[in-house]
């Protein structure tokens, strides 16, 4: 029988239909957890730590060919110290992609160039997710997270991709080397300067 | 005065066609605008090429590019509003030459930003072959970097493969022109003074100037297209005048063509490339003034000989030969033989096998020397390897050569080699200056193969035949009009400008062995990278030694050709010295000059020997060239 374990203490759990998933496993540890402000932030299966399980394929495993499942949580706070600061370290890195990607595109290396945008454009994708999901948070459990709202940014940031797209696309690396060199680095800056109560 | 016609001022200094072109356009420029800093920039094809911030800046960060690569010469693919090259001058770069491939940029720049400064600096042009003819003026020992930036390389992608294969093939050029003045010159020289005894026998080429007026010339090149289409040349004989390249002659014999000219100008014999029968005294040869004497005695129906503008001593002597025309040469004789076609008045000139390209597994037409080929072409390596039965050889003779790529008759690359890519080039500049000049004479090229060349109408012979090649023409007639007509040699005038430049020689000997000793001394007074009193009194007499020599050399500039391997070893030696004056330093240079000036003495030793001998000999023919003229032919 599979034995799941929170914070090193064994739960009473039991998989009636022998088709449970991890998935609903966490979803209702974590319902539980709610009131107490704590998240699963650790999965340990059969020994193992699997990272970056959350939205992953292994939420839909079956629970019932595992022998043991171990659940270690975190407060509330600390995950949003957490992602406070994946956010800014997010925009640090963008941040030093944007003048390498730069130098490329006006000097015409343009391999480089690509590869340095890849990164900037994920990049970006990855701060508005984070920054999404940290708002949502805050609010939900009343945190203050932000010393202005990022939703006010969020537009920018947007407008922003959809520009570099469209010059990437018509081959106007004069223009896209422009928009991150004189709109994207400065914006950057500015968001990490005004959004966050310290810096990480 | 406005901007416009400040900058136009600027480039009708450097440039007067560029000036009237852009004064005179009436296209759509691009507009120019002003970026947040204030410099200009502007949009075309719906992308910016330049910053719209800041595009000195943005200049600046490629000039950095650039220079990191320590570049002789840049050579800019697109010059827009002229920051790139504003920023490199800034930078201290200069040997900046650019070419703009769009007119309406070029005439929105011009219109609209303040270049004049620049424009003075550095040289602009929007035509291709000004701007190649330009690249090969540029020394072949430097680095050459083009360089284009984005916009420019997404806008005209064509355009700058283009470019950079041009350049590249112009640069190739140069190497290949110092190769020759190095491999060729002395033996030039000594080919034209022992041939010079020949010359009262053959009337300069020049000597059928304008007698062919309107009549068709077909050219034979020896291209591997030949095999093609001579056999319709047959139709030709008779109607229009035929020249082969010396390399086509027993081919178009191969089809029963006898050409009424054969031109060659080979500083080596080839006997192989005659057929020693009725052909050969058939038809006449047309032989550069340098060609290997032994072709001066060739048993054929005549001789011609042109002179080379090339030579010093043509130049001097051609004159008292009778002679006022110096063909305009690109390397190979049915380069000459073109520039000799219009001078004879012919109209059309048509090529045939011209193929400057590699056929399937054939350098020439078959029936020639070559008896078999065999050829490797490796893309990866850019390389070509040829593997060749040749009549005159026991064992394969085997070669390898850089390729390079033309554009084909049908727009797709051909293999090439250096050679052939210079022949090409010249053939499209040629053209290019017919044109500019109003020459309406037509060039056609009916190769049905090889290179596409800029400037020519692209026919079959077929159809050139049927346009332009009608009547019976007296060939004979007119040849043999105009060189009775001939303008005698003055042989006397030849003997005295010989004895002038012995003595020029006689003189310049004597100073470069002064300057040998003086070297001499220099290097026994110096110590520790020092030179002594001595040193320095020896240094001044060596550059009034050399000032007397330099001015003794003008009776006789040719020495200068026959010591071309010495100047080049003196320029690559400069070119790669590095500072310093230390005493091991100090005594390379002085031994570097001795050398040089110990090739002065040698040459002009036995050159002064030489020019004494044929002015003599000339002396004691004179009086019999009259009557060996007529014979002759």
């Amino acid at each position: 029988m599979t034995q799941v374990y929170l914070d090193g203490i064994r739960l009473d759990f039991e998989d009636k239909g022998n088709d449970s998933t991890i998935g609903e496993l966490i979803d209702a540890v974590e319902r539980d957890l709610t009131g107490n402000r704590r998240f699963v932030m650790e999965l340990w299966v059969d020994g193992e730590r699997l990272s970056e399980w959350r939205g992953s394929k292994v939420l839909k495993r079956p629970i019932s060919g595992y022998e043991d499942f171990k659940l270690n949580t975190a407060s509330m706070e600390e995950v949003a110290l957490e992602g406070l600061d994946l956010v800014q370290e997010y925009i640090r890195v963008t941040r030093d992609n944007v003048p390498l990607c730069v130098g490329e595109l006006r000097v015409g290396g343009s391999t480089r160039a690509d590869s340095a945008f890849a990164s900037i454009f994920d990049g970006l994708v990855e701060i508005l997710r984070t920054m999404d999901a940290l708002a949502r948070g805050g609010e939900k459990y009343n945190m203050d997270l932000f010393m202005e709202n990022p939703a006010s940014y969020f537009n920018a940031i947007m407008r922003c991709l959809e520009e570099m797209k469209q010059a990437k696309e018509n081959g106007d690396s004069v223009l896209l080397a422009d928009l991150l060199e004189y709109e994207l680095q400065p914006f950057l800056e500015a968001m990490e300067e005004r959004i966050f109560h310290f810096n990480a | 005065m406005d901007i416009l016609d400040k900058n136009i001022e600027a480039i009708r200094k450097n440039n007067m066609d560029l000036a009237l072109r852009l004064s005179g356009y009436n296209g759509e420029p691009v507009p120019i605008e002003q970026s947040r800093s204030g410099a200009p920039t502007f949009k075309y094809q719906g992308r910016l090429f330049h910053s719209s911030y800041d595009p000195v800046k943005e200049a600046l960060l490629q000039a950095d590019e650039i220079l990191s690569r320590k570049p002789g010469w840049v050579l800019l693919f697109g010059f827009g509003c002229g920051h790139l090259a504003q920023a490199l001058l800034k930078k201290g770069r200069k040997n900046i030459i650019a070419y703009e491939p769009s007119a309406e940029i070029l005439a929105g720049a011009v219109a609209g930003c303040d270049l004049a400064r620049l424009l003075s600096e550095v040289d602009v042009y929007d035509n291709l072959p000004e701007f190649l003819a330009r690249v090969r003026c540029i020394d072949c020992f430097e680095d050459i970097l083009c360089y284009s930036t984005n916009p420019y390389k997404a806008a005209f992608p064509r355009e700058l493969l283009d470019f950079i294969s041009k350049v590249n093939n112009a640069q190739t050029m140069n190497k290949a022109g110092v190769c020759t003045d190095i491999s060729s010159r002395d033996k030039w020289v000594e080919n034209y003074l022992e041939n010079m005894k020949y010359f009262p026998a053959c009337p300069p080429v020049d000597t059928l100037k304008g007698g062919f007026h309107g009549v068709p010339m077909i050219i034979a090149g020896a291209g591997p297209s030949l095999k093609k289409n001579a056999h319709l040349l047959k139709e030709a004989k008779g109607k229009a005048v035929i020249v082969a390249a010396i390399t086509a002659y027993k081919p178009l014999l191969k089809y029963g063509v006898v050409p009424d000219f054969i031109i060659a100008s080979e500083k080596v014999d080839l006997p192989e490339y005659f057929a020693y029968d009725e052909n050969d005294l058939e038809t006449r040869l047309i032989l550069g003034d340098a060609s290997h004497p032994d072709m001066f005695t060739r048993q054929v129906g005549g001789k011609f000989v042109f002179f080379s503008a090339y030579s010093a001593l043509s130049q001097e002597l051609a004159r008292h030969w009778g002679s006022h025309y110096f063909p305009s040469i690109g390397g190979s004789v049915t380069t000459a033989a073109l520039d000799i076609g219009v001078m004879f008045g012919c109209d059309p000139v048509i090529f045939v096998g011209q193929d400057l390209s590699f056929g399937e597994g054939a350098t020439h037409a078959p029936g020639g020397v070559y008896v078999s080929q065999d050829i490797k072409i490796d893309r990866e390596k850019g390389e070509v390897l040829i593997e060749e039965d040749y009549v005159t050889l026991k064992e394969k003779a085997k070669s390898r050569f850089n390729l390079l790529w033309l554009k084909g008759l049908d727009g797709k690359p051909v293999a090439s080699k250096y050679d052939w890519v210079t022949f090409h080039q010249w053939f499209e500049d040629y053209m290019a200056h017919m044109k500019k000049i109003g020459n309406a004479t037509r060039v056609l090229n009916a190769t049905e193969g090889g290179a596409y060349i800029e400037g020519m109408e692209h026919v079959t012979l077929r159809e050139a035949l049927e346009r332009h090649i009608r009547e019976d023409l007296p060939i004979e007639n007119i040849i043999r009009q105009a060189v009775a007509g001939r303008q005698a040699p003055d042989i006397k005038a030849v003997a005295a400008s010989l004895e002038s430049m012995q003595k020029g020689l006689k003189e310049m000997r004597v100073s470069a062995d002064s300057i040998v000793k003086e070297a001499e001394q220099i290097r026994k007074s110096v110590t520790g990278g020092q030179a002594g009193p001595d040193a320095i009194k020896s240094a001044d007499r060596i550059k009034r030694l050399e000032d007397k020599l330099f001015k003794d050399a003008e009776k006789s500039t040719f020495i200068w050709e026959s010591l071309m391997t010495t100047t080049y070893k003196l320029k690559e030696y400069l070119r790669r010295r590095e500072g310093g004056e230390n005493e091991a330093s100090v005594s390379k240079e002085i031994e570097t000059i001795s050398e040089a000036y110990r090739d002065v003495s040698r040459m002009c030793g036995r050159y002064a020997q030489v020019l004494w001998g044929s002015a003599e000999g000339l002396k004691k023919a004179q009086g019999s060239c009259g009557r060996a003229s007529v014979a002759a032919l």
